[in-house]
């Protein structure tokens, strides 16, 4: 069974169906240049800022992604920290207050169909760092929330974003 | 001659005055930020502004505060209309294909595209109203007994699940899962800039069915014999469906599907203050918002910062309560 949770799960899963169809030793190449590039970001990650993030996955009704996610594996790599807490859910629903409380420096998200503009969803919310400052982000889902060759893009996108010092190539769409 | 008021009439007078007071502060105190009472008077001074605390309490606390009020006021009211009318008490406001409507009005402006708060709101409530049209049309309901209009009313919501199935399965997901939180009951979604109408809406109709309670006073001791008192019943249980409906529809189409309140708290309010309806219509409106303003408190701060479904905490509060006062009181 292939079930990936995190970065590292993912890498593995990449060379063990590569070994399985008789591809190892493009898996392996494919595997070793994400985690080169993982490398390449961590080492760059300067040690004393990690801004707060806000992963949003739906806005309407709120839904954030908790600690226990695939998604807060490439925050943390990409040189961010998860605003939300560990709870009961893994993918909880907040409401704005909660959202005031935490006052993320970024809010993460990822243009769906029929969902409400994010810009005009969050800008009544002046009391929001996020907002005054103008970091609602928008990162292909593809690119952050599926398990595959595609997710250093994500880890990719959101490490220049947060830290646009970085010496990387942002990929574009 | 008029009896005096003795000490329990003004015990019960100081409750009235003080619980909802005390849902009140609760529901406005309850909530990820941690509000002192000194804090709350203090910001309640200030009034609006741009502070976070401010924000919190007054773009975030206080409607929703006042939301849930309407929405518990509306629902028991329905309820205890539809239980008298009907007779049956198993009725709740969403029994005659009245949730089955707006739900699947809500759905298809979702499904459709539409997500801005208010059209989904619009498209609900104009779901619920049709579908209680229909399920009046189709039981000739002016003659019908009160059976006949159950079962017609859950034929109608029948058929609006099947095709609220039916959508969902087409839909993108995107849709589906709003949709899902709106079927659950959510005091989130709602557009602050309604409350005012909501309210107005609630009012009037109260006021409406306050003005019928003889009538339902007769209206449940059956059908026939209310006739032989002189009521015209097809006409009265047409005004009441109306007002019963309209409240329904005002509540689910700012809420979602709140389940639990509209069938439980008439009945506690009966098991408490007896079945005249002059006496209870009120207190049912003024218990049911009162409870929806706490549950709505725990269950946005039990797991705070994360939100619970209204519905879970309604349903863990009232059914437990009721039946200890039904235990209390031996039976209905």
């Amino acid at each position: 069974m292939i079930e990936a949770h995190s970065v590292v799960q993912t890498l593995t899963t990449i060379r063990s169906i590569g070994r399985l169809t008789g591809h190892q030793p493009q898996a392996d190449a494919l595997a070793a240049d994400i985690d080169q590039r993982i490398q390449a970001i961590r080492q760059q990650i300067p040690q004393d800022y990690s801004p707060t993030i806000l992963p949003c996955i739906v806005l309407q009704p709120l839904t954030v992604a908790g600690p226990d996610t695939f998604i807060n594996d490439l925050i943390e790599i990409a040189g961010g920290r998860n605003v939300v807490p560990a709870g009961p859910a893994r993918y909880p629903t907040w409401n704005f207050e909660a959202l005031l409380l935490a006052n993320p420096d970024f809010i993460l998200l990822s243009p769906h169909p029929g969902q409400p503009d994010s810009n005009r969803f969050f800008a009544p919310w002046n009391q929001l760092k996020a907002v005054t400052e103008q970091h609602i982000i928008s990162i292909n889902a593809d690119w952050l929330y599926r398990p595959g060759p595609r997710m250093i893009l994500g880890i990719e996108a959101l490490a220049k974003t947060l830290h646009p010092e970085l010496k990387i190539d942002a990929p574009t769409d | 001659m008029r009896r005096p008021i003795d000490r329990t009439g003004l015990l019960w007078i100081l409750g009235l005055l003080l619980v909802p007071l005390g849902a009140i502060t609760i529901s406005l105190r309850a909530g990820s930020m941690d509000m002192s009472w000194a804090q709350l008077f203090h910001l309640l001074q200030q009034g609006p502004g741009s502070s976070v605390g401010q924000a919190v309490l007054w773009k975030i606390r206080i409607p929703r505060t006042l939301l849930a009020g309407l929405v518990g006021a509306a629902l028991s009211l329905s309820g205890v209309t539809f239980q008298a009318v009907l007779r049956n008490p198993l009725a709740d406001p969403y029994l005659l294909g009245v949730s089955g409507g707006a739900a699947l009005g809500a759905v298809a402006a979702l499904t459709i595209g539409i997500n801005s708060a208010p059209l989904v709101s619009l498209a609900a409530f104009g779901g619920a109203l049709t579908a209680l049209a229909i399920v009046y049309l189709v039981a000739r309901a002016h003659t019908c007994s009160s059976h006949t209009l159950i079962l017609s009313g859950v034929m109608v919501g029948s058929v609006a699940a099947a095709l609220l199935l039916f959508l969902l399965w087409r839909a993108p997901t995107e849709a589906t899962r709003q949709a899902i939180f709106w079927l659950a009951g959510n005091l989130s979604l709602a557009d602050p800039g309604w409350l005012g109408w909501g309210w107005g809406w609630v009012l009037v109709c109260f006021i409406l069915l306050w003005s019928q309670a003889v009538n339902l006073d007769l209206l449940t001791q059956g059908e026939e014999t209310a006739a032989d008192l002189g009521l015209a019943v097809g006409r009265t249980r047409l005004i009441l469906f109306a007002l019963a409906g309209a409240l329904t529809a005002c509540a689910v189409a700012l809420a979602g599907l709140v389940g639990f309140v509209g069938l439980v708290v008439p009945h506690i309010c009966r098991l408490l203050w007896g079945p005249a309806h002059r006496l209870l219509l009120p207190l049912a409106a003024l218990f049911g918002a009162c409870f929806l303003m706490v549950a709505d408190a725990i269950a946005r701060s039990l797991y705070a910062p994360a939100e619970m479904p209204v519905g879970v905490v309604t349903a863990l509060l009232g059914a437990p309560f009721f039946l200890l006062l039904l235990r209390r009181r031996g039976g209905l």
